[in-house]
């Protein structure tokens, strides 16, 4: 099972300390990495590297804020793979993994 | 005995002619000098100052303005004329240092040389036509090797003297017989080193020489003339002993015998417009 | 003197009797045309006669002495004789003989009379001949008179030239030399401005460089102490924070200084109330006094308006130098701020600051040297009081640039008092409202962090309007919340053409633009943005339009590379900053361009 590898110190920083805020970021990075998630797939269906690419890059940034390490890099992966074209070798498990551990950060 | 180099040597340890005199003469042969370069330099010696300002305003030069400044009078007379003041000044020094009269007085010397100058410039102007102020020095100078012996070998020139009053050959004869050299070799080495002019280098050396023909125009010819008049008209070095002059001069009078006449009589007239020059109580 | 016979002087060279010699001559010469004469008149023949031989008187008793004396006596010049050979007279006596007797008596006298006219005319010729010679000397004088007189003015023109040259030479060798100085100067003047210039600037890059990071310590120690932190945790970040505004205010003194060194530092005229800046000054130190048990008075005088203009902060700094200076050598007494009214001026007044203490006093021989920069009274002093030596020279230069002296009066041991005089306006009218451009709010916190430039600097921050361009929900809100916390105000737009929207009607301090984005990234839009500015289009943005500067955009990217930050510089942005974005560096952004207003 791959690791979402958070820096939970950073996260907490970048939050100015403030639990409330850091737990209202995480809900968020969830949902709109679940939304991108959707962008990706559809991309992948339409064999669009570029939908893919951004999809996984929106992913990738917001996973980054929040020190969210796993989440990025494997973000990180499927952009690079979309922007060279190579969308079709591209495969989604480990990112779907990641986006629904986010429900298990416990701050 | 005196070789003329002992006797100059022996004579500069004493008085010799002020550095500004030489100075001016050589600057009077240098085209190049300026009249500031003349000014600065006689300058120098504030007392000659008034004294050239002095002659240069009396009636030898007879100006119509008052001259006050050594600019103006090189501007007025001329550099060549305030040299001669500048070496009748120097020269009047070294004349009347000593008054002695036992044969020989320097005092008589400065107003036969005083003479012979006067004579000779009148006769360079009025017979020749000659503007050349080397005349005046010449006349003036002639006879500074008398000084020279005098200061040196006193004793021996007075020797001498005897010799050629008691008619044992002519002046420069005995001089050499007694002191080994005679007046116008000496003269003519310490003019040489006063960087006088050639001319009047010459005129020094060969004023009593009857061999070498001297035109009647050159300044030695012009000297001697002028000091055989100056011996007949009783001012000569030793009164009583004239040296004839040479047979071409003589011819040369002759011819203009009148004209002589008048210059022997102007002559008191001339003598006494210059009398602030040659004057020792001035 | 010459004493002479004029006659005796040629007498050698001349032949015998010179003067009858040239009167026969002369006679001689005009005797054949009488001659001639005579034979026409007597009818008689003679023979003629050569040369200088006759003259013929056959007068009676003339002749006879011709016989018997062989002269002929002639009434010559001066009463010479005129003498003639006998034996020349021969040949004529022999012809004379052959006449007739009556003859003879007429010849006789008309001989006599031409002899007579003969003689005559001779003797004129003889005169006529002297005057000429005595005109030939005399012309030939003149000549040589003429021939000195053309070079004396032929050397005069020449010694004139001479000069003339050297005069020209010298005023050329004058011209170029000047001309060389002058260059020489210009380059001078050139390089001193252009010292004067880097100075300046030195200065005013100094100024903001060194505040900044400075603000940073003293704001982030701020920040941390109202965290939860444990007492030591409370002690270090205590001592951080003392130390940060120590070396501020040493760092505000030193640029102070350079600033008057550079004669760039202007005494304000604002309104201000002057016992509030007395009050304030107390306030700073009343603690400290209390520690060392040290009375504080002050005292100001209640016919100055409290409503007055001047430089109301600078004072202060003087005040707050006097006064800390006051505290810094009193172990023990008082230290007290007094404010005089002096005078009544015509739009103002005179008011006379003195701060007196009853501390160590000062000799009167360091008194001298206690104004010059640099120096303390002694150099223990500084090891045992601290401090550089600067705010003494500070406060008297700022005394002097608001038209007053510094005046010390101390004694060893017996304390001093600094005083000063200024020249206040008064206020137009006294309790005017606070004006946001005019009225300074003086805080009455350690002086240090709030020497800030711009006037009411929490209202800067209300208005300080930021525009972020970020399409990622959680980087929105992040950002969002870190620059509200700043105390910004933050719009948001997804996409570059939302912000070019937003441009449109919002004016913004600031634009934090994501690189990457949908529809417009950050590179477009920020090109879009500069065209628009450099164009009349900008008219239509309320955002760009009338700015004097082009408004500041901040490019945010994943990416760090050196290429990226160019590319975005080369497309027009101001700055760059990576993301993730940190709060720290926002906050040091937000810093910079808020300081800036």
């Amino acid at each position: 099972m791959p690791d979402l590898l958070w820096d939970r110190s950073f996260a907490f920083e970048q939050s100015g300390e403030d639990t409330e805020l850091l737990k209202e970021l995480l809900d968020l990075l969830k949902s709109s990495s679940l939304s991108d998630f959707e962008k990706i797939k559809a991309g992948l269906a339409a064999d669009d590297g570029e939908a893919v690419a951004d999809g996984a890059h929106s992913i990738k940034g917001a996973a980054a804020s929040l020190g969210v390490e796993g989440l990025r890099a494997v973000a990180h992966a499927i952009e690079k793979m979309g922007r060279a074209g190579q969308q079709a070798d591209v495969d989604v498990a480990e990112l779907e993994d990641l986006i629904s551990q986010l429900d298990t950060i416990s701050i | 005995m005196y070789t003329p180099e002992k006797l100059l040597d022996k004579f500069k340890d004493g008085k010799t002619l002020p550095h500004v005199a030489i100075k001016v003469t050589q600057m009077v042969n240098d085209e190049d000098t300026t009249m500031q370069d003349f000014e600065e330099t006689i300058k120098l010696d504030p007392i000659l100052v008034s004294r050239l300002l002095r002659l240069v305003n009396s009636p030898y030069f007879a100006l119509s303005s008052k001259v006050d400044s050594i600019a103006k009078a090189v501007v007025f007379v001329g550099m060549k004329s305030l040299r001669n003041l500048v070496a009748v000044e120097a020269l009047r020094d070294i004349f009347n240092d000593s008054d002695d009269s036992s044969g020989f007085s320097r005092k008589h010397l400065w107003l036969h040389s005083a003479t012979v100058a006067i004579i000779a410039d009148m006769v360079g102007k009025r017979i020749f036509g000659d503007s050349r102020e080397d005349l005046f020095l010449a006349g003036i100078i002639h006879d500074i090797g008398l000084v020279i012996e005098d200061q040196v070998a006193g004793g021996v020139l007075r020797e001498a003297c005897q010799l050629y009053l008691a008619g044992q050959g002519t002046f420069v004869e005995c001089e050499q017989r007694m002191i080994g050299t005679d007046h116008c070799e000496v003269g003519y080495r310490i003019a040489k080193e006063w960087k006088m002019p050639q001319d009047v280098l010459n005129a020094i050396r060969y004023h009593h020489n009857p061999e070498k023909e001297q035109a009647a125009n050159s300044v030695t010819g012009i000297v001697q003339l002028s000091e055989y008049m100056a011996g007949k008209m009783k001012y000569a070095v030793l009164p009583e002993k004239i040296e004839p002059l040479s047979p071409h001069l003589v011819k040369h009078v002759k011819s203009m015998m009148s004209n002589y006449k008048i210059i022997v009589r102007d002559l008191p007239q001339e003598m006494e417009k210059a009398k602030d020059l040659y004057d020792p109580e001035a | 003197m010459l004493d002479f016979d004029i006659e005796e002087v040629f007498a050698d060279l001349e032949e015998k009797d010179y003067r009858e010699h040239e009167f026969v001559q002369v006679l001689a010469a005009i005797i054949p045309s009488f001659v001639f004469q005579l034979q026409k008149r007597s009818g008689a023949v003679f023979p003629s006669v050569p040369g200088a031989a006759a003259v013929i008187d056959l007068a009676d008793g003339i002749f006879a002495e011709i016989q018997q004396q062989g002269y002929l006596l002639i009434n010559g010049r001066g009463g010479t004789l005129c003498g003639i050979n006998v034996e020349e007279l021969e040949g004529v006596l022999f012809c004379w003989q052959e006449q007739k007797e009556e003859k003879r008596t007429f010849c006789d006298q008309t001989i006599a009379g031409l002899i007579r006219a003969a003689c005559r005319y001779a003797l004129m010729q003889l005169e006529f001949k002297d005057v000429q010679t005595e005109n030939d000397q005399l012309s030939r004088q003149i000549g040589v008179l003429k021939k000195q007189h053309l070079d004396l003015v032929e050397s005069n023109h020449r010694q004139y030239m001479q000069i003339q040259e050297k005069e020209r030479h010298y005023a050329k060798n004058l011209e170029s030399e000047i001309a060389a100085r002058t260059a020489e100067l210009r380059k001078v003047n050139a390089d001193l401005q252009q010292a004067s210039r880097l100075k300046s600037e030195f200065l005013a890059n100094m100024s903001h460089e060194l505040r900044t990071p400075m603000n940073a310590i003293i704001g982030f120690s701020d920040l941390l102490t109202e965290t939860k932190l444990d007492s030591e945790q409370a002690d270090f970040v205590k001592t951080i924070k003392n130390s940060g505004d120590g070396l501020l205010a040493l760092i505000n003194d030193i640029l102070d200084f350079a600033k008057i060194e550079a004669g760039k530092l202007d005494i304000a005229q604002e309104v201000f109330c002057l016992p509030d800046v007395v009050e304030n000054v107390r306030a700073m130190f009343l603690k400290p006094a209390t520690e060392k048990n040290i009375h504080l008075h002050y005292n100001v005088d209640d016919k100055i308006p409290s409503e007055v203009i001047g430089d109301g902060n600078r004072l202060k700094q003087i005040l707050v130098n006097l006064t800390g200076n006051a505290m810094k050598f009193t172990e023990q007494g008082e230290v007290s701020i007094t404010v005089d009214f002096i005078k009544e001026l015509d739009s103002g007044c005179v008011v006379r600051f003195l701060v007196s203490d009853t501390g160590i006093g000062i000799s009167l021989e360091k008194q001298a040297g206690i104004f010059e920069k640099f120096t303390q009274a002694d150099g223990s002093i500084s090891r045992n009081y601290g401090g550089t030596g600067l705010g003494l020279a500070i406060s008297c230069q700022l005394v002097e640039l608001m038209g007053g002296n510094v005046f010390l009066c101390s004694a060893e041991g017996e304390g001093s008092i600094f005083s000063f005089t200024v020249q206040l306006k008064i206020a137009p009218s006294a309790g005017e409202g606070q004006e946001a451009t005019g009225k300074k709010d003086v805080q009455d916190t350690a002086g240090a962090s709030q020497r800030k430039e711009e006037p009411g600097a929490e209202q800067a921050l209300a208005d300080f309007q930021v525009l972020l361009v970020e399409d990622n929900l959680v980087n929105q809100k992040l950002a969002t919340i870190l620059i509200k916390r700043e105390g910004c105000a933050v719009d948001i737009a997804g996409d570059g053409v939302q912000a070019l929207e937003k441009l449109k009607q919002g004016v913004y301090d600031l634009i934090l633009m994501d690189i990457q984005m949908p529809n417009m990234d950050g590179l477009q839009a920020t090109q879009r943005i500069r065209a628009i500015e450099g164009s009349e289009e900008k008219t239509r943005y309320q955002g760009l339009a009338g700015e004097k500067e082009p408004v500041v955009i901040v490019g945010l990217s994943a990416h760090a590379r050196k290429e990226d930050e160019e590319q975005a510089l080369e497309a027009g942005m101001n700055a760059f900053l990576t993301k993730p974005i940190v709060r720290k560096d926002l906050i040091v952004l937000l810093d910079r361009y808020k300081a800036k207003e």
